[in-house]
């Protein structure tokens, strides 16, 4: 466990080293809020590496309380930049075109050879993937930081810059659209989550 | 704020939808959860959707978890101290500041709309007050005016009665005298002449009324119906045209406010208001682009 307290103190005071072990200790959280986010692993990095480099520069800003929210906040944030730069000049990344039509995801038999509890939970998996892509920005981030992350509403309404009620609604509508969608794979899904029975 | 109109726009489906996934992430606290408990126990139907939501939660709580392709530590050679967040202190101040000159904006435009402000709206009522005023102007110059001509006879039975007291120099100032007290042009004139003939010593007195017989004779030889008593009232009759002559102008058929006027009137109420108004105005703009640049910067 390290002793985060210090290593901020540290770090305020210009000690890199100090807040390289901050950045070891957060960068698969973050990275994957930015993954789930962006729905692309190569702008979950860049997203990532952004997001510690200007947690960095404002590291002087932070006045104490949770220093994992602080930069949750920082990567949802750039990542929210991110996505309406996207919006403004839309663009298509060849690679990802490419893989989708090679090898969608969710229709790959990537587990043929698995037992069947292993291939439902992928199939699962998969399915829960397609339906959080389909939420709308900020429904699919408040689900994300609840469901995946474990996050209180408190919490995400700090990360997300917006009051426990909005978190409430999201939350909300996310899992309701989540369901709807999940209904429509059916037999696809283990039996606990068929939804519709 | 927004969660007031929020609360307000929402459907009761929605209302119903929020509670059951606060329950289900465990954000319903104390009564609300108990009584949301109760409902459970009785509503198959709650009970089952709740399940449903349940499933959904999980499947999204199986997502694998990812680990960051690389590290993103930095290069301590390339990242120095980092900048004090002077900023980011500043922030809550700047935001406070923002309100408070939006609420005193807001309330300097309102006091337009509070009855006895003079706004400009009010200026365009001027002309009627202006009429208004005018028209006392005209009835007190009238008042003058028949107060002058009433002048000369006046002094003729007192000269009647003391013949040998006054001269006709006497006279003139005299009915001047009177007559000015309407026409505040010539106040200051006749005041000053009645002052120098009082403080005249009493030989310098006797000339001045020597000389003054002497021009009163002068002009009785050029008047055409020379009566010797009568000579002041041409002159004071000519006086009062004047003082009227001076007020009529501005009560000509549609009386036009002088510009130093209206500005003046202008200046009493309005001017003020505008420039507090004008100063909220520019202080909101510039306070309001620092908060927002702020809140940028601000993470």
């Amino acid at each position: 466990m390290i002793d985060e307290e210090k290593l901020i103190a540290r770090a305020q005071q210009g000690d890199v080293s100090a807040y390289n072990r901050l950045v070891l200790h957060y960068q698969d959280i973050v990275y994957n809020v930015a993954y789930r986010i962006m729905k692309d692993p190569a702008a979950a990095d860049d997203a990532a590496q952004d997001a510690f480099i200007s947690a960095y520069k404002a590291i002087n800003s932070f006045r104490g309380g949770n220093f994992k929210s602080w930069l949750l906040r920082i990567v949802t944030n750039g990542c929210y930049d991110e996505l309406r730069r996207r919006k403004r000049r839309p663009q298509s990344s060849l690679d990802e075109i490419t893989e989708e039509i090679e090898s969608p995801g969710f229709l790959a038999d990537k587990d043929a050879d698995a037992p069947e509890e292993v291939r439902e939970r992928v199939e699962l998996v998969d399915a829960v993937q397609r339906c959080l892509e389909e939420l709308p920005d900020d429904q699919r981030i408040a689900a994300v930081l609840c469901d995946v992350e474990g996050r209180e509403y408190q919490e995400i309404a700090e990360i997300m810059s917006v009051s426990i009620g909005t978190v409430k609604s999201r939350i909300s509508r996310a899992r309701s659209k989540l369901r709807d969608c999940l209904q429509g794979f059916g037999e696809l899904l283990p039996v606990q989550y068929r939804l519709n029975t | 704020m927004l969660d007031i109109l929020r609360s307000l726009t929402r459907t009761a489906e929605e209302k119903r939808q929020e509670e059951l996934n606060a329950y289900l992430d465990g954000e319903l606290q104390g009564r609300a959860r108990e009584q949301f408990e109760a409902r459970l126990a009785v509503d198959p139907a709650l009970r089952a959707e709740l399940a449903q939501l349940r499933a959904v939660k999980q499947g999204v709580a199986q997502l694998p978890r990812l680990r960051a392709p690389r590290n993103y530590t930095l290069d301590p050679a390339a990242y120095g101290r980092p900048a004090a967040a002077r900023g980011a202190s500043l922030y809550p101040a700047l935001r406070l500041a923002t309100v408070l000159t939006a609420f005193l904006l807001v309330l300097a435009f309102g006091l337009e709309i509070v009855p006895g402000t003079q706004t400009a709206g009010d200026t365009a009522e001027q002309p009627v007050a202006l009429v208004e005023t005018a028209t006392e102007e005209v009835a007190v110059e009238d008042a003058a005016e028949t107060t002058l001509m009433e002048a000369p006879a006046a002094p003729a039975p007192e000269e009647a009665e003391e013949p040998t007291a006054r001269t006709a120099a006497d006279e003139e100032v005299a009915v001047e005298g009177e007559a000015d007290m309407a026409g505040e042009a010539e106040i200051t004139a006749n005041a000053t002449l009645t002052e120098e003939t009082t403080l005249m010593a009493a030989p310098e007195l006797e000339m001045a009324q020597e000389e003054a017989a002497e021009e009163e004779s002068f002009d009785a030889t050029e008047m055409p119906a020379g009566e010797a008593g009568a000579p002041p009232a041409p002159e004071a009759t000519v006086v009062a045209e004047d003082a009227v002559a001076v007020a009529t102008p501005p009560l000509a058929p549609t009386p036009t406010p002088e510009p130093a006027d209206v500005a003046t009137r202008e200046g009493v109420g309005l001017e003020p208001l505008r420039v507090v108004q004008a100063l909220l105005g520019v202080a909101f703009v510039i306070l309001l682009t620092a908060t927002l640049l702020v809140r940028r910067q601000r993470i």
